[in-house]
């Protein structure tokens, strides 16, 4: 039982091998209809996973695989061309191979499917070809093609002896998954020629079976003895193990400094170095040339500009590029996605190329290569581009920027709004400047690994994406900073530069409304205390000498969005091994994870993203999604003049709502307040008011501007849909119309900003967020609204 | 694990908690222990004992992997105050809870000495940081006796139950419950 589970295993695992080869093949053999030795190397591989299923019994599988195999058998004997619609067919039955295999892979047997059809409709374009081309109707093709259940046990057993014969020849034992491996080192031989340097680990005892068959197979080179299959977990640990060398040996380095010792010396130097070499080597293991990735792209292409009447030339360089397993995994989707993206929307049709005066076929060009320790992936094409223009605006009527902001957005930003959260929505998008579907998602996946992704676009020349990502995650160089003496590190990746404040050349730290600012280079650099973020008092005694401490600025990006970090000291660079949280630490957005320092002490590794959220870096960009979202209301308002409603809780703040929602201002007797559900209401209009204290909602002491006896409270009602809430506030001083020019408010969701009216800082509420927080389904009644009043 | 990881560990022994048993009584002389998860009450056990703010406490000492002093701790900015931080144990970084704060004693006084016992548990290994390491002592399920029910509502699922030893009680600390720190 065990061993059938092995050899089916084994069969899956050579069969995974050989069908990801066969994509890529079908798409050459298209170009090339006459190359017999892509055709024979196809055909080897649908041949070998028939045979073996006959031994596995898999019936439903040996039979598609027939099927194609008769089809390849036919054109091998150039008694029928290679044509586009006859690779089409055969692409399809591929797909069926995969999908039954997956389901093998996962439940151990065949699916239930019926794939009838799909063999009759193999048998019926093989008869049809022949008789479109008669001439040559040798008796065994026709009895292939002819083949039907009767008799495919005999065909079997023909095949068997094929099978077998080609394995004596071979002079392997007849154990079926040996056989296999045959046909994956057959089908492997052109891309494998540098393997057929001499290879001294050749085993001694098979030497002289390989000098008696060597005659007969004379070009095969012997894969198989020069690779090993190593479990993906082994080699983890190794890494893991690797790892904890390093460390060891940065311990030990940093001992041997401190005393000095030279007689010691030179083992620490031997050991350094054959650590280093170590890493270096474990690190290759795990590395994988990008290809294996990019394979999959050419059907993708074909498959696409087929159906899309657009002719395509995928161009690869540096597919030997290497990078990380995992890595490699998690670009795989992204970068299928981006090439989809290309071909859907960048190339155009030949007709409207040769219009545009470029030659009629498009081409997209993918390209990888390291630089700086990084691994650079370039996606080219010479479609139309993108135009700038329409993806602003079609953000505007997202509701993503307002019009002021895009005018002021360069082409650089403009163009990175495709990768906004919204622009996407496949439909929509598709229509206005095509790109874009998912991009979002692609730039998240990227950026999880700790890459970049940025994108260039001439309109009408062609759009590049290049990105960016490091070579491995399980060793990252990271720059150490010092708060408090207490040590922290961020990945490089996303670190732009280090600034010192030069406080005697009047450098200094700016702020508006409690939000530092830094001027670096005439922009304006937001700036985040790590102190404040950590909730850690600096440790300075005195002012000045805080403010001394807070000179070092560490300018970090996250999401396209540079901000300055306030640290005490900036350390060194140090190459670290990320290590995960424990549960326990869990769901503190400022941490990504943990590493030991050289000296074996603990620091913690920050979440640049985190930290920026934490420190209100996106504010100023909620800001403007928040204006944008509510449409109709504050999108026109930037600057403008509105009419808004005044009003205070204590005597100290003042804050406004805009006039257009409010439903009315009303004030009721305290005492006619009761409870319904846990909350306080008041009967209103023949119903109940939800009444919600601001104060409460703020954490403000509510100060009743009226007599306290009277016990009239100022309440103002908002209403949406069905909903009617009612909000207490201390008074209402007024309704005026005022120039809406915001300060982006410093953390507070509820507050949309600040702007000043009558010389008084007024904060300008977001009154969908504070009712939805008491009120939840609040926001959901007003999309509702909305949509009607559309 | 068992029974055998505590025996190896070297640290203890060097601490100089030595594995002799107290002189508990014990009625059911030497039977062997067969411990199953629903009854463990119900047969002798070992209980590997610390000190907390004058409070004789106990876990199973099939939990234990090691007991040593922590030269070296890295705080955790916005944690969970019942974490102490983060240390090394030979390369590995593990998480330190403070008991005392876990269990809502009074705080510790400052530079006061101790000590890291370090527990296995369904999410790896935690330190817990305590007062001063105890012996390690065999139980019988006739000193047992459930919690009593004015104990403070925080230590509920904390504490299995009470070993009435002569003397003293022992409170019998549940190690998954301990470190499940939301």
């Amino acid at each position: 039982m065990e061993e059938e589970d092995s050899i089916l295993q084994e069969f899956l695992v050579e069969c995974s091998e050989g069908i990801e080869r066969l994509d890529q093949e079908f798409v050459a053999l298209e170009k090339t209809p006459e190359d017999a030795a892509l055709l024979a190397s196809i055909f080897r591989t649908i041949h070998t996973i028939k045979g073996t299923c006959g031994f596995l019994g898999l019936p439903k599988l040996e039979n598609i695989a027939h099927g194609t195999e008769n089809i390849l058998s036919v054109m091998r004997d150039g008694k029928m061309p290679v044509t586009p619609e006859g690779v089409t067919i055969l692409l399809e039955a591929v797909d069926i191979i995969k999908d039954i295999l997956e389901h093998i892979e996962e439940s151990g047997s065949e699916p239930d499917e019926d794939f009838g059809p799909m063999r009759g409709k193999l048998d019926t374009f093989l008869e049809e070809g022949l008789k479109a081309k008669p001439k040559k109707k040798s008796k065994a093709v026709s009895s292939k093609g002819k083949t039907k259940k009767s008799k495919k046990v005999a065909v079997d057993q023909n095949e068997f002896e094929h099978l077998i014969e080609q394995a004596a020849a071979e002079n392997k034992t007849d154990h079926p998954p040996v056989k296999t491996d045959e046909g994956k080192e057959t089908v492997k031989t052109p891309p494998a020629e540098k393997v057929e340097a001499p290879q001294a680990i050749s085993k001694p005892e098979k030497a002289q079976e390989k000098t008696a068959i060597k005659k007969e197979a004379p070009k095969r080179p012997s894969i198989t003895e020069s690779t090993v299959r190593v479990d993906v977990g082994l080699l983890d640990r190794l890494i893991n193990l690797v790892g904890e060398l390093v460390l060891a040996r940065n311990q030990l380095l940093q001992t041997m400094r401190k005393r000095n010792d030279s007689s010691e010396a030179g083992s620490a130097q031997q050991l350094n170095l054959i650590t280093t070499e170590l890493q270096d080597a474990v690190m290759k293991t795990r590395m994988q040339p990008i290809k294996n990735v990019w394979d999959k792209l050419p059907r993708v292409v074909r498959d696409l500009s087929r159906s899309n009447g657009k002719k395509v030339e995928l161009v690869m360089e540096g597919a030997g590029t290497e990078l990380d397993k995992s890595l490699l995994e998690s670009i795989k989707d992204p970068l299928t996605h981006i090439v989809r993206n290309s071909i859907d929307h960048g190339i155009e049709t030949p007709q409207e190329r040769i219009e545009a005066g470029k030659p009629e076929g498009g081409t997209l060009r993918l390209k990888a290569f390291h630089e700086g320790g990084q691994i650079n992936i370039e996606i080219l094409d010479d479609g139309k581009g993108i135009d700038v223009e329409k993806v602003k605006m079609k953000a505007i009527e997202n509701g993503l920027i307002t019009s002021e902001v895009a005018e002021n957005l360069s082409d650089r930003e403009g163009l990175a709004l495709i990768f906004r959260a919204g622009l996407s929505t496949a439909k929509k998008v598709t229509n206005v400047s095509g790109r874009g579907v998912g991009m979002d998602v692609v730039k998240t996946n990227i950026e999880k690994i700790g890459g970049v992704v940025e994108m260039m676009s001439v309109y009408g020349k062609g759009t590049t994406l290049r990105i960016k990502i490091p070579l491995t995650l399980a060793i990252v160089p990271a720059s150490i900073v010092v708060i408090n003496e207490e040590r922290f590190a961020i990945p490089q990746a996303s670190l732009l530069e280090f600034v010192r404040v030069d406080h005697e050349n009047g450098e200094s730290i700016e702020t508006i409304q409690g939000a530092d600012f830094f001027r670096l280079r005439g922009e304006l650099l937001p700036l985040v205390s790590l102190h404040r973020v950590l909730k850690m008092e600096a440790k300075g005694k005195e002012e000045d000498a805080v403010e001394e401490l807070e000179s070092n600025i560490v300018v970090l990006k996250a999401r396209e969005k540079a901000f300055g970090l306030l640290v005490d000291h900036i350390s060194d660079t140090e190459e670290i091994v990320v290590k995960p949280l424990s549960r326990q630490l869990k769901g503190i957005p400022v941490l990504s994870g943990a590493t030991i320092m050289g000296d074996g002490h603990v620091a913690l590794i920050l979440d640049v993203v985190g930290l920026a959220q934490e420190g209100g870096v996106f504010n100023a960009e909620t800001l403007q999604e928040k204006s944008g979202r509510q449409e109709d209301t504050v999108s026109e308002t930037d600057g403008e003049r509105q009419s808004i409603v005044v009003f205070s809780v204590s005597d100290k703040d003042q804050y406004a709502v805009l006039l257009s929602e409010v439903d009315r201002l009303e004030e009721f007797d305290s005492t006619t307040f009761e409870t319904a559900g846990g909350r306080e209401v008041v009967q209103y209009r023949g119903g109940l008011l939800t009444l919600v204290r601001l104060g409460d909602v703020l954490g403000v002491e509510t100060c009743f501007s009226n007599d306290e006896n009277s016990g009239r409270c100022p309440v103002v009602v908002f209403s949406k849909g069905n909903m009617d809430v009612g909000l207490i506030v201390g008074s209402i001083s007024d309704a005026l119309e005022a120039k809406m020019k915001l300060f982006p408010s410093s953390g507070r969701t509820e507050v949309t900003g600040s702007l000043v009216i009558d010389g008084k800082t007024t904060d300008l509420l977001d009154i969908n967020q504070i009712i939805e927080r008491v009120e939840p389904g609040w926001l959901e009644a007003s999309v509702e609204q909305s949509t009607v009043s559309c | 694990m068992g029974t055998e990881s505590a025996a190896n560990s070297d640290t203890m022994v060097e601490r100089g908690v030595d594995r002799r048993v107290s002189n508990a009584p014990s009625p059911e002389g030497g039977e062997r222990r067969t411990a199953t998860a629903d009854r463990r009450h119900l047969n002798n056990r070992n209980y590997a004992t610390f000190f907390l703010d004058g409070h004789y406490l106990g876990v199973e000492v099939e939990k234990v992997q090691e007991v040593f002093t922590a030269r070296d701790m890295t705080p955790v900015p916005l944690a969970s105050p019942v974490i102490s931080g983060l240390i090394n144990l030979r390369g590995q970084i593990i998480t330190a809870i403070d008991l005392r704060k876990r269990l809502g004693f009074s705080e510790r006084p400052e530079n006061e000495e101790i000590m890291n016992l370090v527990v296995l548990t369904e999410d790896g290994v935690v330190d817990l940081v305590v007062d001063k390491i105890g012996d390690v002592v065999a139980v019988y399920p006739n000193l047992f006796d459930h919690p009593p029910s004015t104990l403070d509502r925080r230590l509920e699922g904390i504490v299995e139950g009470v070993y009435k030893l002569e003397g003293q009680l022992l409170l019998a600390l549940n190690t998954e419950a301990l470190v499940d720190v939301g």
